[in-house]
């Protein structure tokens, strides 16, 4: 599925947030339709890259790339570049005055302009494929934890993404609802999607990833296959983090 | 006596309604044990006249009316209270000013909770007079209009047109005479005669009419950028309002009006306030 | 020299002859009596208009001509006219501007329907006489009426007087006729005797001015109803200059805003009407009454809108940026919407204080309902216009204050995590939901507690 054609590139990457370093140096190269799974403690920064990836936050050093485009130019236009990188956050941040369908519908009217009738089509057709059409009409706050994330993924989608980030998308469900999200997150992959996910599920790691990266203290530690990283760590903090997850 | 007193202390300055119950005791009290005696008037029937206060009157006045009554710094000055105090030495009472807006004058008055009386250039009409007793008159008025120094206008005939906008005071005889006889004119009302002048100042009405004997000393004094058109000759008359419960009171005035005529004292306040 | 001096002497006695011929003859074409005024007092406050069959009082004005004089005079009151045992007469006979004291008594005739004086001592030429008559009913028709009536001169010669100048009648409303049904009955003369329950709600005011007090209302309705909806925009453009990275617009907005909420709305109207004009800005004072309100609710609306905007999850913003959305669009189409639903409690609010404080504008002469009731009170020297006045303020405040109370609970029960139709295990799904809104909950309820500083600070 991969090809090695060149979807982001991160090179030298510093962050930091007054006198507090998050990020230092991080290099990371990520090929179109690769899954690639950040790991790491809270606080290692992975977050913050991610996050640099669509310039929610603004890097304070090094350069990032998308298809070949830096971003990391002042005068990109941040706009253009966010219609191509879509983003899961961990709180859904469905707009709870709108239903699903609206939700996923909002974007395109505005963005692409898309017309009513086809700006609904795409959003129904989305929300099927995260397995909610049914849901399509309900309002966010009638909606469990893990339908608003899948929503959110829908929502994601119906911008045609070149890539999709997925900052720790999980993290807020409840066990018995995070099957769902993971699902929808497996068949987008399955599909060739490049995605770039945070997350603490070692299992989907271990079972989807192409790559996993490992990062802590701003820095990235470990950067292989499932199997390298998993089975055959090169540092001890990797193990030691590895050790407390199982 | 403290009880009663305590009330009518709650009564003025409780709210609206609840000053309808004060009221009823403040009647109650009255009724009972509110009858003073004047300390220099021996007359049989003034002994019978109830006051706020034991030994004071409590006198409402609208003090926006120079010479009738004005403030100066925060002392109530003027025609009427001297009027009023010279009345106050001769019943052998203290004479305690308030100022309050004039058209809440005759309804504070009827009221009885807050004042005695009140006297401010208040012409004696037979409508405020089934509300309220008047005393004797004691200085005759006419109405004048105002306009400024620069104004087109030259004859009262031309003020009932509609293309004239005239102002008077909220509940004032100027108010009633405007609206009876310059039909056709708009018609502002003002609560204050600054207000009323400043809205004539600075364009909002063409005149106002207010009493002459206070637009001659406004024109000849701080508002000499006007004029009066015209005196309209109404030959109205102040008087001193009195609750209606209360005519020992009235009569006590009344006789000390007619001893003030009597004696020149009178005809000194006019030199002094008005002439 | 002395031949202008001629000139001008003969001239004179000239003049003086033709002078006195037309007075010798004048006179006797015209009667001795010219009549100068005749008007009634309106006794329809809202409309200043004079109705018939309803008690007024009635002026009539004449002056003696020259060479004449008059004994007695009796005005007639046109037929349909009624004159009652509460009519009463005052009589005022001015020389030029001095009024004189003349002994003699207008006598009512009920039956008749005139009132007559006689005076001891003749009226002597160029004296002003004038009549007014209170509680006088005139004829209940739709029209003109004119009074007339004889008068006698010295010499015993009665005369007709001159035809009055019209006074126009209009026909007595249902209202009206309500209060003549209810001056009759025993049971509102009871309650009228005691005296606080006829100071506060004598039922025939309450009636006749309820007409006058809801026209003020309508006025009131109409100020806030245009007012209101002008200060969102001023609000909300002021909200986005005070949240903005412009230091400029900032600064701008918030000398606005600290400036209209720092001083009284009562000051503000007073410079509004008495300060523009001297600088040559000369509006209606409805259009300016409108921006006043407008202009100093705006800046309270700024405040509240601010707050809701910034009570708005910073995930929203970052959801709706990730998505491509720009900013202008993010605001409009998602953080404006959200932060509507959070900020109508306080905005009802703001809009009851913004209608309470439309009374301020009675101190520069805005009719409106303050200013009616007040007409009403100064005339007639009875609170009751006030309560009524009260009424209808009430009617509308009321059900705004329960539809606030309402809103805020509400919205309190969807920051809980209510709203959801699944009550049951989802609470923990909803974990990070559920601790983004508490945070935000604790926002309405701040801004809840400045709307009642504030309403303690305007009052």
């Amino acid at each position: 599925m991969t090809s090695s054609e060149s979807m982001v590139s991160i090179q030298h990457l510093h962050k930091a947030f007054g006198d507090n370093v998050v990020l230092k140096d991080v290099n990371i190269e990520i090929k179109k339709g690769e899954v690639v799974v950040v790991l790491g403690p809270s606080g290692s920064g992975k977050s913050t890259m991610l996050r640099c990836i669509n310039l929610l936050e603004k890097p304070t050093g090094g350069h990032i790339f998308i298809e070949g485009k830096e971003i990391t130019d002042p005068k990109v236009n941040v706009d253009k570049l966010r219609e191509h990188v879509g983003m899961v956050f961990q709180q859904f941040n469905l707009f709870p005055h709108l239903s699903a369908k609206k939700n996923v519908m909002l974007a395109q009217r505005k963005v692409l302009k898309r017309s009513k009738e086809e700006a609904e089509r795409i959003a129904l057709e989305q929300l099927e494929r995260v397995g909610l059409a049914e849901r399509a009409d309900y309002m966010p706050s009638q909606l469990s934890g893990g339908q608003q994330q899948r929503v959110a993924i829908a929502r994601a989608l119906a911008m045609n993404p070149h890539v999709m980030l997925f900052d720790e998308a999980t993290s807020a469900l409840d066990p018995e609802l995070v099957r769902g999200v993971l699902d929808v997150m497996r068949s987008l992959a399955e599909a060739g999607m490049t995605m770039v996910v945070v997350t603490h599920e070692m299992g989907f790691a271990r079972e989807v990833a192409d790559r996993v990266i490992f990062m802590e203290g701003g820095v990235v530690v470990e950067d292989g296959t499932p199997e390298q990283v998993f089975d055959h760590p090169k540092s001890e903090r990797t193990k030691d983090f590895l050790g407390h997850i199982k | 006596m403290k009880i009663s007193k305590k009330i009518l202390a709650v009564g003025s300055c409780a709210a609206l309604l609840c000053g309808c119950l004060a009221l009823t005791a403040c009647g109650g009290g009255n009724a009972d044990n509110g009858a003073q005696k004047p300390a220099a008037n021996d007359t049989p029937k003034a002994a019978d006249y109830k006051l706020l206060t034991e030994g004071t009157i409590t006198v409402a006045t609208s003090a926006d009316y120079p010479p009738m009554e004005y403030m100066d710094g925060d002392e109530i000055k003027g025609f009427d209270p001297a009027l009023m105090q010279e009345i106050g030495d001769r019943l052998g009472l203290k004479i305690e000013l308030k100022n309050q807006a004039f058209d809440s004058l005759v309804t504070a008055v009827a009221g009885g909770s807050s004042c005695d009386v009140a006297i401010s250039a208040i012409t004696i009409d037979d409508e405020r007079a089934e509300q309220v007793d008047f005393s004797e008159s004691y200085y005759d008025s006419n109405l004048a209009i105002v306009v400024m120094a620069d104004s087109k206008f030259e004859k009262k005939g031309e003020m009932n047109s509609d293309e004239v906008a005239v102002g008077a005071q909220s509940g004032s005889s100027g108010e009633a005479w405007a609206k009876e006889n310059l039909k056709k004119a708009g018609y502002t009302p003002y609560q204050e005669t600054p207000d009323l002048l400043q809205a004539l100042r600075t364009g909002k009405i063409d005149c106002a009419v207010y009493d002459d004997p206070v637009a001659q000393a406004h024109v000849a004094g701080e508002y000499k950028d006007m004029r009066i058109l015209d005196v309209i000759p109404t030959g109205e008359q102040y008087g001193i309002i009195v609750n209606k419960d209360n005519a020992a009171l009235t009569e006590a005035i009344n006789g000390a009006l007619k001893e003030i005529k009597d004696d020149g004292t009178y005809a000194k306040l006019v030199k002094k306030y008005l002439a | 020299m002395a031949d202008s001096l001629k000139d001008v002497l003969k001239r004179m006695l000239l003049t003086a002859l033709s002078l006195s011929l037309v007075i010798t003859f004048v006179p006797m074409l015209a009667g001795a009596l010219t009549q100068d005024v005749t008007t009634a007092k309106g006794n329809e406050t809202s409309t200043g208009n004079v109705l018939g069959g309803m008690p007024t009082r009635v002026t009539w004005e004449s002056v003696v001509d020259k060479g004449e004089s008059v004994k007695s005079i009796t005005v007639q009151f046109p037929e349909g006219s009624d004159l009652t045992s509460e009519t009463t007469a005052r009589l005022t006979v001015l020389n030029g501007v001095e009024r004189l004291e003349v002994d003699a008594e207008p006598v009512i005739d009920t039956e008749g329907e005139n009132v007559t004086v006689d005076f001891a001592q003749p009226l002597e030429a160029g004296l002003r006489v004038r009549i007014e008559t209170y509680n006088a009913c005139l004829p209940n028709v739709s029209g003109e009426v004119t009074l007339s009536g004889t008068y006698t001169r010295d010499n015993g010669e009665v005369e007709q007087l001159p035809e009055s100048p019209s006074i126009e009648v209009t026909q007595a409303s249902l209202a009206q006729k309500i209060v003549s049904w209810m001056d009759e009955q025993p049971f509102i003369e009871a309650w009228n005797s005691v005296t606080v329950l006829r100071l506060f709600l004598e039922p025939q005011l309450i009636v006749s001015s309820i007409p006058t007090v809801f026209t003020g209302w309508l006025i009131s309705l109409a100020l806030v109803l245009v007012g209101f909806p002008l200060a969102i925009p001023i609000g909300l453009a002021s909200a986005f200059m005070k949240i903005s990275r412009s230091r400029v617009m900032h600064v701008l907005a918030a000398i606005y805003t600290g400036v209209v909420r720092g001083t009284p709305l009562f000051l503000q109207i007073y410079i509004a009407f008495f300060g523009l004009p001297l600088m040559g800005i000369n509006l209606n004072e409805y259009l300016l009454a409108v921006l006043v309100m407008a202009f100093n609710s705006g800046a309270y609306m700024c405040e509240i809108l601010r707050a809701g905007i910034q009570s708005i999850p910073k995930g929203q913003f970052e959801a709706s940026r990730s998505l491509g959305m720009t900013q202008a669009q993010t605001m409009f189409s998602v953080i404006i919407p959200q932060t509507i639903r959070r900020v109508i409690p306080t905005m009802t609010s703001e809009f009851i204080l913004l209608y309470k404080d439309t009374s301020l504008l009675a101190a520069v002469g805005v009719m409106e309902l303050m200013l009616y009731s007040r007409s009403v009170v100064a005339l007639t020297g009875n609170m009751t216009p006030y309560i009524v006045a009260a009424f209808f303020y009430l009617i509308v405040t009321l059900p705004l204050i329960r539809v606030v109370t309402m809103l805020e609970d509400r919205l309190a029960l969807a920051d809980n995590g209510g709203g959801a139709p699944k009550p049951k295990a989802k609470r923990k799904g909803l974990f990070g939901g559920a601790k983004k809104k508490a945070a935000v909950a604790a926002e309405p309820a701040a801004e809840g507690q400045s709307a009642e500083e504030k309403g303690a600070d305007r009052d």
